[in-house]
């Protein structure tokens, strides 16, 4: 949370040329992080033609088969688990549902935080004290430990879990959009529109979020692996993603009890999720330097 | 320097205030207690005895109150799966829990301390890139992939160690290698790019071409800068030990408050859920206040800035 | 004063909260502390006066932009309607205000058709042509190329920026337009375009002009009427000409002494500039310590806005017309 504080009002400016870079002189570890997410998100959007079989399929009979490389056939390249279901399967489907959960999960927490920032940055005072409470409230809590109560109390369903995991970081976000709300309010164009007339949700929706729209990208980005670390954290304990839907979390939850038998069954989601977190983490960290070097 | 104080306390009690609201109105909309503990077809005699007998029929704000009053005298109700009250089966797991992750936090610290400031005196060379990358890995990595890789090393492959358990010190070291990582890497990145801040300072800059020996100017003018900083960090850093203390504990069946409170979501025991719950407040609380006491009384500039703010 | 005044201010006040500091100090001070105007239909009205002496906040408040601690503004015979509500946005097709920093007062990322376009579509006025039509007739009207309709304020100069906040200003044809420091951020040569802009739009559609500066010889150019602030007070008002030509408050004086002349670059540190930082709690006449003429009776009561002659108020216990025709 605190890693969030480096960033300044300044990302707006800086946002259009650090996303040149990134794209035409980027380093090879960045080009391989990018390549690594794009072939993430092309598995998640076309997890339906790349299965080779339904990630559900029970078949008693080939319970935990090798993967091809050790001693298993073609027809199952990762191996079965405990259940015969097919692992690439199960793994394809598992990083749309990660994926899924995490975007939708960032997206809720942006709208969340983004008007809670207009809001305290449009009625200030009480309002916008009460909102700061609750910001430096979540702030100061590890959120995975705010998810796991609200878990004891809360249904088991997929929206609610989305919903649930929509809560994190919305405090950056209000912090970080009161404070250019306040900025660009105070003089400038938004004061200028709004005496015009018009009315203060022309003025947010219209005016100040598009300017302020890449500092809220460039935060969503850093949040994104943190999502992904809350979302698989929970599935592996197993109060998250429930059966028979899965998630990466939730495949190693169950593979840890046959990581004897059949380690493959921990190695294959747990290489995924690695990769994908470290490589949107690196990203993230690149971006931050970048941002920390351009406002310097 | 009082009043930052005391904003301080302000707004530590406003965060408890939430954490004890909610949590009251979320145990008392989860359902009549009545209904649970009786049952459904009970007569309505019997259920209006037990609600005037724990006081739910008086309005919500007095029940609050009672609440609240028998949450600041450690009452939090007693476990539903054995029955025994809720602080005392918490209170067992502290010492358990404080034996893996105060060692982890040394850990870290000893590891991404060095690791940064090293980084740091040398950027933009292969030693700075690897810390950084092995840095990002630290803190990007799930702890329950790395627990899992360490158990299958150290535990299937090898059997040198323990996969879970408590019974002696050997079945600790996996855990404490498990959770020192994220903070080790949370706070080289961020020790190193302090120390790069402190280094591209004036004075710093003067110092060097006064002559002053470099290895004077590191140890007496940018250590003692970029630590101040830094201090910030630890409270995010104790956050993260106790978000990843839940999944380790679990992953080596570490009989912890973490595991504690993972199990106790499971099975809805809310007694128990809502005493972790305010007892992370509390420590996340303490920690906080003394991480901004301990910047407001290194950093002079800090004091004197917040004396004139609002 | 003849005819119904389009705008009529009495007694504003405003006070800032200042800023605690160690002593906590939790009284505000009066950035404006009682002024009572009136701008006719029509006329320019030049609000003049240093930094800090509350013009600009006094042209907020006018405008209703900011709420007032006390005091009234009418405009056109009705009060101003409650901050941000539904009769305050519609009212400001009629009542509109130029800032002082034109890049800063318009969208980064919006051409300038879509910022000329918004007051219309904001106050509902005309369809897709209508509007079409009126952002060229506004771009000419500022002596501005309709081929900078599609461009960004970051690819246009200073002034034509302030052209454009301009057109954008008086797009609904208000009947008051208000400019806060409109020159000083620009160039010496574009202050002298933009100022006779103004008088040219200002005589041609009519409209009442409130211009607040702190440069003299821009408010003697194009104001009728004008009225001199110091410390959130009016000290003097009348007829521009008057005023320039006989000023009668003693800080007036030293003002229109500083105003440099034609060829005289050379910048004369003022009476003002020294002034030590005047106490705001002080009774009596807050000049005093400045002031060449101070009496004893001055520290006693603060002088009220008396008027002298028709169109011809001072706030000043010691000067009458007499004195200054001595001086």
């Amino acid at each position: 949370m605190n890693q969030m504080n480096a960033l300044g009002l300044d990302l707006r400016a800086a946002a259009p040329e650090i996303a040149r870079r990134l794209a035409w002189s980027a380093p090879l570890s960045v080009r391989i992080c990018l390549v690594w997410l794009a072939a993430m998100a092309i598995v998640a959007a076309f997890a339906d033609g790349i299965m080779p079989y339904d990630y559900a399929a029970v078949n008693l009979r080939e319970r935990l088969l090798p993967p091809l490389a050790f001693g298993g056939d073609l027809a199952h390249i990762l191996g079965t688990d405990e259940l015969g279901r097919d692992e690439l399967s199960r793994i394809v489907f598992s990083i749309r549902v990660s994926l899924f959960i995490a975007t939708g999960s960032t997206l809720v927490s942006a709208c969340i935080g983004t008007t809670a920032g207009f809001v305290a940055a449009h009625f200030r005072g009480r309002i916008e004290q009460a909102l700061l409470a609750l910001v430096d409230f979540q702030a100061s809590m590890p959120f995975l430990i705010l998810a796991l109560a609200a878990r004891a109390f809360l249904d088991d369903s997929l929206p609610v879990f989305i919903a649930l995991l929509g809560l994190h970081g919305w405090e950056r976000y209000a912090r970080i959009i009161r404070g250019l709300t306040i900025g660009a309010a105070g003089r400038g164009y938004a004061a200028a529109v709004r005496q015009l007339g018009a009315h203060p949700l022309r003025v947010y929706g219209l005016h100040i979020l598009p300017n302020v729209a890449s500092t809220l990208i460039i935060a969503m980005s850093i949040a994104f692996p943190e999502v992904i670390l809350v979302e698989s954290s929970l599935s592996f304990l197993g109060l998250g993603v429930q059966p028979p839907a899965a998630s990466l979390g939730s495949l190693i939850g169950f593979g840890r009890d046959y990581l004897v038998r059949a380690p493959w069954l921990v190695a294959a989601p747990a290489i995924t999720i690695s990769l994908l977190t470290l490589s949107v983490s690196y990203l993230g960290d690149r971006l931050r330097d970048h941002i920390d070097g351009a406002s310097r | 320097m009082t009043s930052f104080v005391l904003i301080r306390l302000l707004r530590a009690s406003a965060t408890l205030a939430i954490v004890l609201a909610v949590a009251f109105f979320v145990l008392r909309l989860s359902g009549d207690a009545a209904l649970e503990t009786l049952s459904i077809d009970a007569p309505s005699e019997a259920l209006s005895a037990f609600r005037a007998h724990w006081g739910l029929d008086e309005p919500l704000s007095s029940q609050f109150i009672s609440y609240v009053r028998s949450v600041l005298t450690g009452d939090f109700g007693r476990s539903m799966r054995d029955g025994r009250p809720a602080a005392e089966l918490v209170a067992e797991c502290v010492p358990i829990t404080l034996a893996i992750t105060f060692p982890a936090l040394l850990l870290g610290v000893a590891l991404g301390a060095p690791a940064g400031v090293y980084a740091a005196l040398r950027p933009g060379t292969g030693f700075d890139r690897c810390v950084m990358l092995a840095a990002v890995a630290g803190f990007s990595t799930p702890s329950f992939v790395l627990g899992l890789v360490l158990v299958w090393i150290f535990s299937v492959s090898f059997g040198w160690l323990p996969s879970g358990g408590a019974t002696n010190w050997r079945h600790a070291v996996l855990p404490i290698l498990t959770l020192a990582p994220s903070g080790a890497g949370t706070l080289a990145r961020f020790i190193r790019n302090a120390m790069l801040d402190v280094l591209s300072q004036e004075y710093i800059r003067t110092a060097t071409a006064k002559g002053v020996p470099w290895r004077r100017i590191v140890l007496r003018h940018a250590l003692p800068n970029a630590a101040i900083p830094t201090v910030t960090v630890m409270g995010f850093m104790i956050g993260q030990l106790i978000a990843g203390s839940v999944v380790v504990e679990s992953v080596f069946s570490w009989p912890g408050v973490g595991r504690l409170l993972a199990v106790s979501v499971a099975s809805r025991d809310f007694a128990v859920v809502q005493c972790v719950l305010l007892l992370v407040t509390l420590t996340m609380i303490t920690a906080n206040m003394s991480v901004d006491l301990l910047y407001a009384i290194l950093d002079p500039r800090m004091r004197r800035e917040r004396a004139t703010a609002r | 004063m003849s005819g119904r005044a389009l705008l009529e201010a009495t007694d504003l006040v405003k006070r800032y909260r200042a800023n605690g500091g160690l002593f906590g100090a939790a009284r505000g001070a009066r950035a404006v502390d009682g002024v009572s105007l009136a701008v006719r239909r029509g006329e320019t009205f030049g609000l003049v006066g240093e930094s800090g002496s509350g013009k600009s906040t006094t042209g907020r408040l006018l405008l209703g932009l900011e709420k007032t601690d006390s005091g009234s503004v009418s405009f056109d015979g009705a009060p101003l309607p409650a901050i941000d509500s539904v009769a305050w946005r519609r009212q400001r097709a009629r009542m509109q205000m130029v800032f002082q920093d034109p890049p800063g007062s318009l969208d980064p990322r919006m051409t300038i058709r879509e910022q000329l376009e918004e007051p219309l579509v904001i106050h509902g006025m005309g369809n897709k042509g209508a509007r079409r039509e009126r952002v060229e007739a506004l771009l000419d009207a500022v002596g501005l190329g309709r081929e900078l309709a599609a461009r960004y304020p970051r690819q246009i100069s200073g002034g034509q920026c302030q052209r454009v906040v301009i057109a954008r200003a008086i797009a609904t044809s208000p009947d008051l337009l208000v400019c806060d420091e409109p020159l000083s951020a620009l160039d010496v040569s574009t202050q002298a375009q933009i100022a006779s802009l103004l008088k040219d739009l200002q005589a041609r559609i009519g409209m009442a002009l409130v211009f607040i500066s702190h440069d003299l010889r821009a408010v003697r150019q194009l104001s009728d009427h004008v009225a001199v602030m110091y410390l959130g007070r009016i000290v003097e008002e009348g007829n521009a000409q008057d005023i320039f030509d006989r000023p009668l408050h003693p800080y007036t004086k030293a003002l229109v002494a500083a105003i440099p002349k034609f060829g005289d670059d050379h910048a004369r540190p003022s009476l003002l500039e020294s002034a030590p930082a005047p106490p705001h709690e002080a009774t009596g006449c807050k000049f005093r310590s400045n002031c060449p003429l101070a009496a004893a009776s001055c520290a006693a009561t603060a002088p009220v806005l008396r008027s002298l002659r028709a169109g011809r108020k001072v706030a000043c216990g010691v000067v009458s017309d007499e004195t200054s025709e001595a001086a």
